[in-house]
């Protein structure tokens, strides 16, 4: 069978294998099956129709060069996949994986059928793979411009987050340089100055914890015995007091021993707590507890109610540069908060995750084992333990 | 003929981060010329406004779920509508408000106060 009949009729096989991988790369875990398959139908059936349009030698010169005309009007399937890569927050080098999946699996079922390979086999053979060529570029490059897009209103975001409390700063240099007397103005003038401070070191702080993690193999981290219920307490103590008006319950585990970075679990609940009363009901309560799973690994949740997260969003939420993550509250920050605790969670070798139903509420859960097996090669390698 | 006294200049400064409308209210105070009050949202900004009357208003952009474009032209409605002067931290906003024709003058956070205060001398000398 020729390579092009041997696609156009396996088409949903080729589909199901290559959601299968696209799945297993996925960084955000929530690939709506249907979504994936349409595209990789609809990009199948595209090398099918080019790969049985005639073609001359300065055509195919061309295409190699990424000079051919374009066939249609709108935007190709490969193009539509690109964006919609850069949405869910994938990385080049894993558009690139798909392609290649993708590109090894049709041959590989293909050769399972054991064609007679001439000349008209070869000449298809060169023509398939032009055309995975040419829906990868197409992809990489609507990806680009949407990564693009994503760092421009990320640098946006940051602007705006630092221009206020430097504001703040300004008016209130200005304000102690015009005061008549110095207590006029001395005391407030002061703790404005000091609160904003503290406001644009936060904003810094995240930008370098997102650095690390993207540049240096992910968060460095100094484990060290601890317990889980004292540091859980003291973050939920400190939590009441930066939220008096809000209800925030606590449920220590009472046998929550390990070997973690301290401060750095605290960071990750504290932006939990954050997150959680930022987007909650004002009137209802935010429950913190610490447990333990039938691993013995150690469980921290936080849960809100309000509106509910659809579930295909939730995997993005631990993604930088998440696009359609504009802020939309006054003090929404950088949008860093729960990829930092995805970071944090990640070199503990734990995992963060979260769900949202009616009957439960909005949680999110924090798992760590109680101690990093150090036989045990994880994502962050060596760099994150000293 | 009676003698009419000119009233005091009314301002309100409207910014949803405390510190910040705080802070600014706090130096335009210490200049004596005029009663500041201050509004931490836009529609408590044209509550304040229906009750103080203010002559010149310092609005922020960006005060979600409102926005200052929204409270400046509802304040423009208004029978005596002040002048206002936006800010923002955005650079996207600062764009937008200088097509808006309710902004009489359009500057970029951190704002020097003494452009403020500039503002508000011209806008007071050309006071009936």
């Amino acid at each position: 069978m020729r390579l092009s009949d041997f696609i156009a009729t396996n088409i949903e096989q080729l589909s199901v294998e290559y959601e299968a991988f696209a799945r297993s790369v996925n960084p955000a875990g929530n690939l709506d099956s249907n979504a994936l398959r349409d595209h990789s139908s609809q990009i199948l059936r595209t090398f099918v129709v080019d790969m049985r349009t005639p073609q001359s030698k300065l055509q195919q010169a061309e295409k190699a060069k990424g000079r051919q005309v374009r066939p249609a009007l709108g935007e190709t399937a490969a193009e539509q996949h690109g964006t919609q890569r850069a949405d869910l927050g994938f990385r080049v080098d894993q558009i690139t994986a798909e392609y290649r999946a993708l590109r090894a699996s049709v041959i590989r079922l293909w050769l399972e059928t054991r064609p007679v390979i001439g000349m008209e086999e070869a000449d298809e053979l060169i023509r398939f793979n032009e055309a995975v060529d040419q829906a990868l570029a197409e992809s990489v490059a609507r990806f680009t411009v949407a990564a693009a897009q994503d760092r421009t209103l990320f640098m946006g975001v940051l602007s705006h987050e630092l221009r206020t409390p430097l504001g703040t700063v300004v008016a209130s240099a200005h304000a102690l340089r015009k005061a008549a007397t110095l207590d006029m103005v001395l005391p407030e003038a002061i703790e404005r100055t000091l609160r904003s401070a503290a406001r644009i070191e936060n904003i810094l702080n995240d930008m370098l914890d997102f650095v690390q993690g993207e540049t240096q193999g992910g968060m460095r981290v100094h484990v060290r015995a601890a317990d889980m219920d004292t540091v859980g307490e003291r973050v939920v103590m400190d939590a009441r007091s930066r939220f008096p008006d809000r209800t925030l319950s606590w449920r220590p585990s009472g046998h929550a021993d390990g070997e973690w970075d301290e401060n750095r679990i605290a960071q990750a609940l504290a932006n939990l707590i954050n997150n959680a009363v930022k987007y909650s009901d004002h009137d209802k309560p935010v429950d913190v507890s610490v447990s333990s799973d039938a691993k013995d690994r150690i469980v921290l949740t936080v849960r809100n109610r309000g509106a509910l997260i659809p579930t295909r969003r939730i995997g993005t939420f631990f993604q930088p540069f998440v696009r359609g993550a504009v802020t939309d509250r006054a003090d929404a920050g950088l949008g860093l908060g729960l990829y930092i605790v995805k970071e944090i969670a990640t070199a503990h070798g734990g995992s963060v995750s979260a769900t949202s139903t009616v009957a439960e509420g909005t949680i999110f859960s924090l798992v760590l084992p109680r101690r990093m097996d150090p036989g045990l090669p994880s994502a962050f390698g060596n760099l994150g333990r000293h | 003929m009676p003698l009419t006294v000119a009233r005091r200049m009314r301002l309100l400064v409207v910014d949803d981060d405390r510190d910040y409308a705080d802070s600014l209210k706090a130096f335009l105070e210490l200049l004596d010329d005029w009663d500041t009050d201050v509004a931490y949202g836009a529609a408590e900004s044209l509550v304040r406004a229906a009750k103080d009357r203010p002559d010149a208003v310092i609005m922020d952009l960006h005060m979600p779920p409102e926005t200052g474009f929204i409270a400046a032209a509802a304040l423009k409605a208004r029978v005596a509508p002040p002048a206002i002067f936006a800010m923002s931290g955005s650079a996207d906003l600062i764009e937008r408000a200088r097509e808006d024709t309710h902004f009489s003058c359009v500057v970029m956070k951190p704002v020097d106060p003494t452009v403020i205060v500039n503002w508000l001398s011209e806008l007071s000398a050309k006071r009936p």
